[in-house]
């Protein structure tokens, strides 16, 4: 049977393994090759699908001739869009009407719309006979002129990239809090600035996959992939293949990195779906590296005309800003990214006058979708590079403007404008700890000393903010009609006939350690070690339970998977310690469950876990009466979230874990190349589950964030080319292309989860964007500023020379 | 990786590679480590009805040193080269170059003739035996030829060996008394392409100017480049001296880079300079020990 439960905090006694740097279960696996993966999976059968692809940002397609593709020996079937499409309902989006009729089926029809939008599936016996094929369809494209930023998309007259809706500006809101216009007008200072934030992808290793088997005889569709969230997206598939969701049965093995982008492959499985149960066989399709980096999902891309008020002893007054957000040809997750600025919209600090202006526009270029610290790190950007030129025009350091500014520990839990009520923590103990842990006077000298040598050198410090899980309750703000609210997640927990334990989560991970925190987690509620817990490894429909927001992403793990299987160990250990108080006649609040027994603190003996299972699954009749048999409990935690407290505030997350970055960038004004020569930060994911996987996660926002300041740009040309389709020309850094990282915690507990933790795994941005300002700081005495989160050797080098004349 | 379909030829001996490209001509190409020519076909840029791997011919696998020449079988790999004892003390520029390629892993795959002869204007060990005046030894089914470093690059991917003939070996000699040679690649991540890369190699006299002297380009033009502008005003300049500048500028004078996202032709013209500036106080510290490149 299952429960809706709402969870409040408590103490947690005698908590061993949670709390401790316990090694991942999972890593002799992954390690030593064994890791099982989507395109690990055989069955007989299989034929091989290649995605034929548009090579036009923008056309209209006017035929597509396929029978050479069909001569190509060991080809079984070519699907045009048309034909595919034939089969489908468009996939549902966030937009108000009209831009709802914008149509997304995952494939065009008799349109394409960027630069490698599928427009045929073919399936072959081999993968080499289905890349022959796709060589030989013949298409006839009438080319159009593409539209490739948000701003021109903006313009009278643009071409339109959805003919069947008014404009490309597919969604526009203005949202105001406080008295902006006022706080402006009556500012000691206001500084303007116009910032690009450059559109990155977080590039996993393992690329998109999908296989299909359609049975037939129990109408099922099975469905292997390592889409990171299957239960949430299955409502869509389902509706797409016009199909009862009941029917897809989805699992998701080990997944080579997520990051937001891989919740974004759900069109493929039903492009693959179609062709599975039209040709009778399963298929599989693996996406190639570059058709990853043209195709699947980018981060987002931003231009900000962004202004802060300020008075004279650095306090914020306000800040107001336009965001023009350039969305890609279509909108599968967003205006999200957009609309995401609202969750910690204020990021640490105290002001309450704000005016956010969104612009998502839609381009003939891939779809944005989620990317680690989606739409987070952007607010942030803006934000801290406001308040970092504030400093610099106020003369007040900006380590000091900072903590004038920041909400203090003692106003926690503090309700910000847009509504957010921030969990605790202490934001200027963070910043202090970091810049201890730094030396940070060192480090300024060290800087110092760079410069005398003539070097550009500068420091950068910065603030990031993960807020997380989403109440979706946000969607009401993007669309009156959502009638969407809250989120939750499913646990099971189970100790079967011989004692043996186990665990399932909803959460689909990829690569988080979610089998080793299960584990901890359980094990200390049970009283075992983690080795005697058996976690599920990655997510069955048909094993695992869901909820339709299950999956791993926003940061959610440590808030609703945890809480979801706490709670369930602590009712299947409710259930034994009432079964064992019958068998030893004692009172329940006597017993304690430690080592792998229920033991009576009062002397009346002790029964080992092993034989209280007995007696729940086998003995039935010496069971207390009213006692249900089995040891299981089925938990579905509801995270507690209200409802919107308008039509633009609400508290649409419950932690809001932050980061305290310094950098030192060292710049060779001869090339502009920047190099970070140390970097240190401290955050705050309040109690850690297993300190050793945070540290983990902080290495990997950092291997991201740096990487996406200082190597990773996707630029397309003007025709709408991507020019950076491979890893030779899209620049992730590689371990010796980064610094190392001096990282550490405090730790203030989250006021409102059942363990005190808060959500950390995206981060915040902190690191790329103490990069921006430390930029900034390194510009300074060539009186130049900076412009962009990317930092392109060819644009510093220009600034420098137009600057010096050097 | 889904290449094209091909006849995949194996040969056990330099004479059986000869013969088979005798007979298949254009419709050949010689697969030596795969560092390029592999993602090439994997993305179906290319496609040949056959392909001939000649990685089994251990007749070209082989570093020979002789005083001061040294002469590099074809097939020898660059991190084989990289890790000679030998190369790395009296041929540092190589080393240099070797230890600049790609990874460890496209290294140990990855050949000298591969390197030499793909013509991609982005590879490093052209601009090294073009500042070396290597001399590169090409046969065929019907005779061996030489041809210089700085004749061999045609156009890009195009090089003076006709489709019968292949590279198997380069030599180099250096002169007697004090001679220097760098290698500085300027380049974004570790394992990338450059965005410009500079060799040089020259002797210096007993005065400390410079004699006879080597420039060679990388990822400057369509093909590998030769200087000899920058050759001509480095010779008779001291190695700190107005000879250098005007080399830079010679070097920009006989480059062409196109724009693209690693640079503008002006930034790379502006790194070149950088770079050569320091390759040549690079090479003119290795002088000063004699007997050693």
């Amino acid at each position: 049977m299952t429960e809706s439960v709402t969870l409040h905090r408590e103490e947690t006694k005698n908590v061993k393994w949670v709390g401790s740097r316990y090694p991942r279960k999972e890593d002799l696996r992954f390690v030593t090759g064994n890791g099982m993966y989507a395109s690990d999976i055989r069955i007989p059968g299989l034929a091989h699908v290649a995605i034929a692809r548009s090579p036009y940002a923008s056309a209209k397609i006017k035929g597509i001739d396929k029978s050479k593709a069909l001569e190509v020996p060991g080809v079984v079937a070519v699907f045009t869009g048309e034909e595919i499409v034939a089969e489908l309902d468009p996939l549902p989006n966030l937009l108000p009407s009209p831009y709802d009729k914008v149509k997304d089926y995952g494939i065009a029809v008799d349109r394409v719309r960027y630069a490698g939008e599928p427009i045929a599936v073919v399936v072959a016996e081999s993968n080499y006979a289905a890349w022959d094929a796709v060589e030989q369809l013949e298409v006839d494209y009438e080319p159009l002129s593409p539209v490739l930023t948000a701003k021109s998309g903006c313009e009278k007259g643009a071409p339109l990239v959805h003919e069947n809706v008014p404009t490309n500006v597919v969604w526009q809101r203005k949202f105001t809090y406080g008295d902006v216009d006022e706080v402006f007008k009556t500012a000691d200072l206001v500084v303007s600035k116009k910032f690009k934030w450059h559109r990155f992808t977080s590039a996993p290793l393992e690329p998109n996959v999908v296989v299909v088997d359609y049975d037939k005889r129990h109408v099922i569709f099975n469905i292997w992939s390592n889409n990171q969230r299957p239960a949430f997206n299955q409502a869509a598939i389902a509706k797409a293949l016009r199909i009862d969701a009941n029917r897809l049965h989805f699992i998701s093995p080990d997944i080579g990195g997520g990051f937001g982008i891989k919740n974004e492959n759900y069109p493929y499985i039903i492009l693959l779906a179609v062709a599975a149960r039209r040709i009778g066989r399963p298929v599989r399709w693996i996406e190639t590296r570059t058709e990853h980096m043209v195709a699947s999902a980018h981060g987002s891309e931003i231009n900000y005309e962004g202004e802060m008020a300020f008075s004279r002893d650095g306090k914020i007054l306000g800040l107001r800003a336009k965001a023009y957000h350039d969305e890609g040809a279509y909108m599968r997750r967003e205006p999200i990214a957009a609309f995401n600025f609202i969750r910690h919209a204020t990021l640490t600090y105290t002001f309450r006058n704000l005016e956010m202006d969104i612009y998502a526009v839609v381009t003939n270029k891939c779809p944005v979708g989620p990317n680690r610290s989606y739409g987070k790190m952007q607010q942030g950007f803006l934000v801290e590079r406001l308040l970092e030129l504030g400093a610099k025009k106020l003369g007040i350091d900006p380590i000091e403007i900072r903590l004038r500014n920041f909400v203090s520990s003692e106003q926690m839990p503090y309700e910000t404008p847009t509504g957010a009520i921030l969990d605790g923590g202490d934001y200027s103990r963070a910043l202090k700890k970091v810049l201890e842990n730094m030396d940070y006077a060192a480090l300024v000298k060290e800087r110092d000393r760079l410069r005398s040598e003539g070097k550009l050198a500068g420091v950068g410090i910065s603030m990031g903010m993960d807020a997380c899980p989403i109440n979706f309750s946000s969607n009401r703000l993007i669309n009156p009609k959502s009638t969407a609210s809250g989120e939750s997640e499913a646990a099971w927990v189970k100790i079967d006939e011989d004692g043996n334990i186990s665990a399932a989560v909803g959460t689909s991970p990829q690569g988080h350690g979610h089998e080793t925190v299960v584990s901890q987690i359980v094990a200390d509620v049970l009283g075992v070690h983690p080795e005697q817990v058996y976690a599920l490894p990655g997510f069955d429909s048909w094993t695992h339970p869901s909820t339709p927001h299950s999956g791993t992403y926003a940061s959610r793990f440590a808030i609703a998977g945890a809480s979801a299987v706490n709670e369930a160990a602590r009712r299947v250990r409710g259930k034994v310690l009432r079964i064992a108080a019958f068998a030893l006649k004692e009172d329940v609040e006597n017993l304690e469950l430690a080592d792998g027994s229920v033991v009576s603190t009062k002397g009346k003996g002790k029964v080992p876990l092993k034989e209280v299972a007995r007696l729940a699954w086998r003995d039935l009749a010496n069971l207390p009466e009213d006692e249900e048999p089995g040891l299981y409990s089925n938990v579905i935690y509801k995270t507690p979230f209200k409802l919107p407290i308008d039509s633009q505030r609400g508290n649409f997350s419950l932690t809001y874990s932050y980061s305290a970055c310094v950098v030192l960038l060292e710049i060779d004004p001869g090339t502009g190349v920047s190099r970070v020569k140390r970097v240190g930060i401290v955050e705050d994911a309040g109690n850690q589950i297993n300190p050793l996987i945070v540290e983990g996660q902080v290495h990997g926002q950092m291997g991201h964030q740096l990487g996406a300041a200082l190597y990773e740009d996707l630029v397309y040309d003007e025709a709408g080319q991507l020019l950076t389709a491979t890893f030779k020309d899209y620049l992730a850094p590689t371990a010796s292309d980064l610094p190392s990282y001096e990282t550490g915690s405090i730790v203030v507990p989250s006021l409102f989860t059942p363990l005190g933790t808060r959500g950390t795994g995206e981060g915040g941005g902190a690191p790329l964007i103490a990069c921006a300002n430390a930029m900034d700081d390194a510009l300074l005495p060539l009186g130049v500023e900076y412009d962009s989160s990317y930092l392109s050797p060819i644009k510093i080098r220009e600034l420098v020379k137009s600057a010096s004349g050097k | 990786m889904t290449p094209a379909s091909f006849d995949y030829l194996s040969p056990a001996s330099l004479e059986e590679a000869l013969g088979l490209l005798k007979e298949h001509g254009d419709d050949a190409k010689i697969l030596a480590g795969g560092q390029s020519l592999i993602p090439l076909m994997k993305l179906r840029f290319t496609s040949f009805p056959y392909v001939i791997d000649v990685s089994r011919i251990k007749e070209l696998k082989y570093i020979r040193k002789e005083g001061r020449k040294l002469t590099i079988g074809a097939l020898t790999t660059t991190a084989e080269l990289e890790e000679s004892g030998e190369v790395r003390d009296e041929f540092q520029i190589i080393h240099d170059a070797c230890s600049n390629i790609a990874d460890p892993l496209v290294r140990n795959m990855g050949t000298v003739g591969g390197n030499l002869s793909h013509g991609d204007p982005g590879n490093d060990l052209p601009a090294v035996m073009i500042a070396l005046k290597a001399r590169f030894n090409l046969q065929s089914a019907s005779g061996k030829r030489s041809v210089s470093a700085g004749d061999y690059y045609k156009d890009t991917f195009t090089t003076d060996a006709s489709p019968e003939e292949m590279l198997v070996s380069v030599e180099i000699e250096i002169p007697d008394g004090r001679f220097g040679a760098a290698y500085v690649k300027h380049k974004r991540r570790a394992g990338d392409f450059s965005v410009a890369g500079v060799a040089v190699a020259f002797s210096l006299d007993g005065s400390g100017r410079l004699g006879s002297a080597g420039v060679g380009l990388t990822s400057l033009g369509p093909t590998p480049l030769r200087s000899a502008g920058a050759e001509k005003a480095l010779e008779g300049s001291k190695p700190d001296g107005e000879g250098v500048k005007k080399a830079v500028e010679a070097a920009r004078a006989d480059s062409n880079p196109s724009s693209d996202f690693y640079g503008s032709r002006e930034y790379k013209l502006f790194v070149l300079g950088k770079i050569m500036e320091k390759c040549v106080a690079e090479a003119a510290g290795r002088a000063q020990k004699e007997g050693s490149a």
